[in-house]
This record gives C-alpha cells, structure tokens and sequence, in this order.
C-alpha cells in the first residue's frame, strides 16, 4: 500500500519537475517570472485559475463538510463559485489593463504615491501568508497520514517543492503545474461521481433520501454547521467580494494578452470549477451513506478525509487493491493540488516583496532588468522558507481561523481599495492607507474574537467578520479620503487611470506625435 | 505620463470646463468624447443588471438559509429540498450569467473600445 503511495507521489512529483525543467529555459525576463510574457490562451489560463480556485481546501474541506453536516457545506462551495462574478464584471479587465505583475501595480498606477504601493504589499502578504499556512499544515497533515514521514519533514518536502517550482520555472512552470493538477482533479472527480452514481443506478435524489434516512432532515436544511443566523450571509459576502481581492487570483489575469481572453478564461473557470463545486455535494452525501459519518469523524475530525474514504469504497474496500489504488491516487492528487496552491501563493507573494517593496517602493523603480529577476529569486527563497518555519510553527495549532482571516481581509481591505481605485475619482492614496487599516485591524480583531478562535467563548457572534469588517474597510477608505484635500492634478490621474482601465488605451498611447515633440 | 502636453482637441469635443492643467486634457478628452461615453453606459445597462440581480438572488437565499431555515427544509421531490433547488439555481445563475456577459461584452464592449482606441491612439502604429 504505501509502496503504491510513494510510486504515485513519485510520479507527480516527476511530471511536475520536468514542466519546471522546461519553463525554467523560457523564464528570463521579469515578465516571463511573473507573468508568463502575457503570452497565456484563455484555455490554459481559465484551467490554471480553475486549479488555484479548487485548492485541496475545497477537494477535501466542500466534500467533508457536507458529509457532515449536509447543507451548509454545498452554501460553502456556490459561495466560492459566485465570488467570480465580481472578478468576471468588475475586477479582471481593469487589473489586467493597468497593472503589469501585482495588485500593488494596480494601485500605485492609480495613485502614483509609494505610499499607496506600500499597502497594497501589506494587504498582499498579509492575505497570502494567512492563506498558505493552513496549506502547509494541512499538507503535512495528509503526508504523514499517507507516506508515515513525520509532520515536519511532510511540511518541509512541500516548501522544497513549491519553492523549486517558482524559483526556477517562475509563472510558466506554477501555471502548468496548476493545469496539469486541475486536470487531475477533474478526472478524479468525473470517475468518482460515476462510480456513485452507478452505485445509487444513476438516481442523485436516492442519495439525498438515503442521507435523510440515516442522519435526519437537518442534513437537507441550513444550520447544520452555522449557528448564527448571520453567518451564511458573511460567509457569503467575504467569498463573493473576498476573490475579488486575493492578489494570487489577480496575478492570474497578467499572464493573458488582453481583456478579452482575462474575460474568456473566467468563463473557463466558472464551468470547470462550478461543475466541481456542485459534485461536491454529491461526493458528501455518498460518503455519509457507504462510508457513515462515525468513520469520517474517526478519520479526522474536520471531515477532510471524507473523499479519500469514499474513493477507497468505491475501489472495493479497505484492504483490497482497488481501494487501495484509488485512495493513493487522490491523495496524490489532493498533494498535487497543495503544492500548486502554495506554488501560486508564494509567486504572488514574491512579487510583493521583490516588484512592489524592492524594486518600486525602495529603489523607486531604478533597478534594472537582470536585477529585478535576481531580486524575484531571493524573494522567493525568502517566502518559501517563511512560509516552511509558519507551517512547522502550527503543528496541531488549529489554524481554521487563519483561512477565515485570510478571505476576510481580502474582502475588507483590498477589495474596497481595488474597487474605489477603479471606480470613484475622489479616492486618494489617504483613502487607500485608511481603508488598508481599517479593514485589517477590524478584521483581524473580529476574527480572533469570533468562534473560530475563541469557541463559546468568542466576543464576536459571526465566523466570517466579513459583514461586519467590509463595511468597516470602506468606511476608513471615505474617511481618510475625505479628510484630506481635493486635488485637480489627482483628479486628472485618475480620468487617465479610469479610460486605461476601461478600453486598455495608456497614457503613452494617447500622445499624439506632435504634442509630444513640444513636450 | 504627466509629461502629456497640449489640448488634443478631436472630435470637436471641448475639454470639461473644470479642467485646468493642461498636461492631462487627453485622457479627459477622451474620456468626455462620445465614443467613450457611449461604451461607458453599454457597460453600465449590461453590468448593473446583471451583476445586481445575480448578486441579490444569491445574497437573498444566504439571509433564507440564516433566518428561514425551516421554509428552506421544505420537501419539494422525495427528500430534495426547497434549499437545494435555491442553491442549484445559483450555479444556473453563475452559469448563464456569466455567459450572458462575455458574449455581450464579446460583442458590444470590444468593438466599442476599439473604435475608442482608434479615434485617440495618437501613435499610430
């Protein structure tokens, strides 16, 4: 058994170092490294976003939670799949017609002040390290289960990994390795549902009577995991406007050559990825059914486990070969899709520290070309490794506060800083500040004295400080902005900002040749 | 891009009257000019509908899951859920939505913002 194990990890692991072998020959500009020259399809982008979208938080977390506790873990998964209508109309063709590698790029475009930049990188670090932790320990966690290695060296292995991906192969070897993990996912998905679905003769609804009989009707209602009424509307509101948000997802539309195929390749997520969401209610409820919820629960407490039982059922058991191969199989899978989450995450990241923080905030954008590329590198070197000592800091922490906190900043401060830079002229760099702490501060208070840290004993009723802590951010994005004054040269940059940001057309472009000779 | 020079006066459109450095009067030229304009509202008639009613259908049965629980466990076929048909829905509403848009967007948006890109792009390439 685990000898079949390590010969799938083994596999994976190869394909995927060969695509980095590859990519790392066509990495060696800095828009190569970050950006994959802009050179992607809207196939292979839309199947790369649909790979950093169904991370194994979504694999393994939709299913258990739904095995679970029925209804509230399928809201969880149309909740992450909507969020991607605020991307489609609002976010991806301004991002990717100003910006060149990061969310930083976007704002400082805008606002033209470092200062802006500045908080931009904050919120990007912030979000993906609070996102790449609970991967890390959660991949540890599946490792160890899987190959025996023990916790630390689990954790270590996929930083080695991740880090070995970017550093070498930059956005093109983390894209394809996303592409070649989403397409594993599917295929994983379409021969389990198949297979039970042949086993309920092709009746979705035998599955849902089935769940009913054995754990009640308050599997096909609401309420099963969240207590408060208001949590299903704030784990709605911090997916829906928190996407929007997450630096690693906007880096994404870099990688295509115009708005058009940013547009297309969202258009290819929301089938791959919606189709996978809505599977994973099905995958739920035949878990709960052949393999119960007292054997989930055994397995691990979250429900994680609940796809790989199933997968080890529909294989014919513990104990037999096919069980056997098909629960080593996903969970390679579900390893593939860690190491490429994280692979995504630390790009974003070291475009954070090395393009916005280096290269444009410090060096205010005097470094050349093969310096900037070296800078990415160190960058990576240094996130990897942070990320490996935070993942070995949370063994047997419970780190589900840091997923929330993650999508709750995402939503209360970037999104309000993106959305207002975008959209209303009278925003100004005190405004991007002001929204950047509001909405951090609140919702890193909100989400250490909400349930999920505290448990009964939380100050703050609601899981997701989302609906509470959004408001706040655009609050103090108003605030500061309005307390500070009005400038016309301001105003301007942003009819420049707003008409790129619209139609793709720049500044440069609009020089006509002859006022640029009296220039 | 401060260096922008001159009025670029196209179009016989005048600058906003509020305008009063005149190294920027090309972005605010074009972004007065009627082709602007006109894919500015295309965007907004196709954006705010689409974008406003799919967001509150999804955002309304997020507040029926919270405080109407027991109306969402009504049975509607065998064991299948009033809840359950709702949350399909919305990924039949992220679906065509989202078609919807590309398609028009596809259609109406990028020509329109190509013709703008024509009538400014003072560099002709």
């Amino acid at each position: 058994m685990r000898l079949l194990t390590v010969a799938i990890f083994l596999v994976i692991l190869a394909v995927t170092l060969m695509i980095t072998w590859w990519a790392a020959r066509k990495t060696r500009t800095t828009s190569e490294f970050y950006a994959a020259g802009g050179s992607l399809s809207a196939r292979a982008n839309g199947f790369a976003l649909a790979g950093d979208w169904m991370s194994a938080a979504a694999f393994l977390g939709f299913s258990g939670l739904v095995a679970l506790y029925g209804m509230d873990g399928s809201l969880y998964a149309v909740a992450a799949l909507a969020a991607f209508l605020v991307v489609l109309m609002l976010i991806a063709e301004p991002v990717r017609n100003t910006g060149r590698f990061t969310f930083g790029d976007v704002i400082a475009e805008r606002m033209k002040r470092p200062s802006a930049r500045l908080a931009a990188t904050i919120g990007t670090i912030v979000v993906n390290l609070a996102y790449m932790v609970p991967q890390m320990s959660g991949a540890g966690a599946l490792i160890k289960l899987m190959l025996g290695v023990p916790y630390d060296v689990a954790v270590i292995m996929v930083g080695v990994g991740m880090i070995v991906y970017v550093l070498f192969g930059g956005m093109i070897a983390t894209t394809w390795v996303q592409i070649v993990k989403a397409v594993l996912l599917l295929a994983a998905a379409i021969v389990l549902v198949s297979m039970l679905l042949a086993a309920v003769r092709f009746d979705p609804l035998a599955l849902f009577a089935s769940v009913e009989k054995l754990y009640g009707a308050k599997m096909l209602a609401p309420g099963g995991y969240f207590r408060h009424p208001l949590d299903t509307l704030s784990l709605f509101v911090s997916f829906i406007f928190g996407v929007a948000g997450l630096p690693h997802v906007m880096t994404r539309f870099y990688t295509v050559p115009d708005a058009k195929t940013a547009r297309k390749s969202v258009l290819w997520l929301m089938f791959l990825a919606g189709s996978f969401f809505m599977v994973t209610t099905l995958i739920g409820f035949a878990s709960a059914t052949f393999v119960g919820q007292e054997v989930i629960r055994a397995a691990d407490k979250g429900g994680n486990l609940a796809l790989p039982l199933l997968a080890q059922y529909l294989g014919g058991g513990a104990g037999s070969l096919g069980g056997q191969i098909f629960l080593a199989a996903v969970c390679a899978i579900a390893f593939a899709a860690i190491l490429a989450v994280v692979a995504g995450l630390t790009l974003a990241s070291s475009g954070a520290i090395a393009h916005d923080l280096y290269v444009n905030v410090i060096h205010r954008g005097a470094v050349s070309e093969a310096e900037q590329v070296r800078v990415a590198r160190i960058a990576t070197l240094f996130v990897g490794v942070a990320a490996v000592l935070l993942g070995l800091l949370a063994q047997g922490i419970n780190v589900g506060v840091l997923v929330i906190l993650a999508i709750s900043v995402a939503a209360s401060a970037n999104f309000p800083i993106i959305v207002l830079s975008i959209f209303w002229r009278r925003f100004n760099t005190a405004g991007v500040v002001g929204g950047m702490a509001a909405g951090l501060v609140s919702s890193v208070a909100l989400a250490f004295a909400g349930p999920a840290f505290m448990h009964e004993h939380a100050l703050f009723p609601i899981v997701n400080p989302a609906v509470a802590s959004m408001p706040i951010g655009f609050f103090g994005a108003w605030l500061c902005t309005m307390l500070s004054r009005r400038s016309a040269a301001h105003d301007d940059d942003f009819d420049a900002f707003f008409v790129r940001s619209q139609t793709g057309l720049s500044a440069e472009h609009l020089q006509s040749p002859t006022t640029r000779g009296n220039a | 891009m401060t260096e922008l020079s001159g009025p670029v006066l196209l179009n016989g459109t005048a600058p906003s009257p509020t305008i009063d450095a005149p190294v920027s009067a090309a972005p605010r030229t074009v972004l007065h000019s009627h082709s602007f304009r006109r894919l500015m509202s295309a965007k907004r008639r196709v954006v705010v509908p689409l974008l406003g009613a799919s967001l509150a259908y999804t955002f309304g049965v997020a507040l029926l899951s919270g405080f109407a629980p027991g109306l969402m466990a009504t049975k509607i076929a065998g064991s299948f859920t009033l809840g359950y048909l709702l949350v399909l829905a919305i990924y039949g509403a992220c679906w065509v939505v989202s078609v919807a848009y590309v398609c028009i967007a596809n259609r109406t948006f990028e020509p329109q913002a190509q013709r703008v890109s024509n009538e400014f792009r003072g560099d002709a390439r």
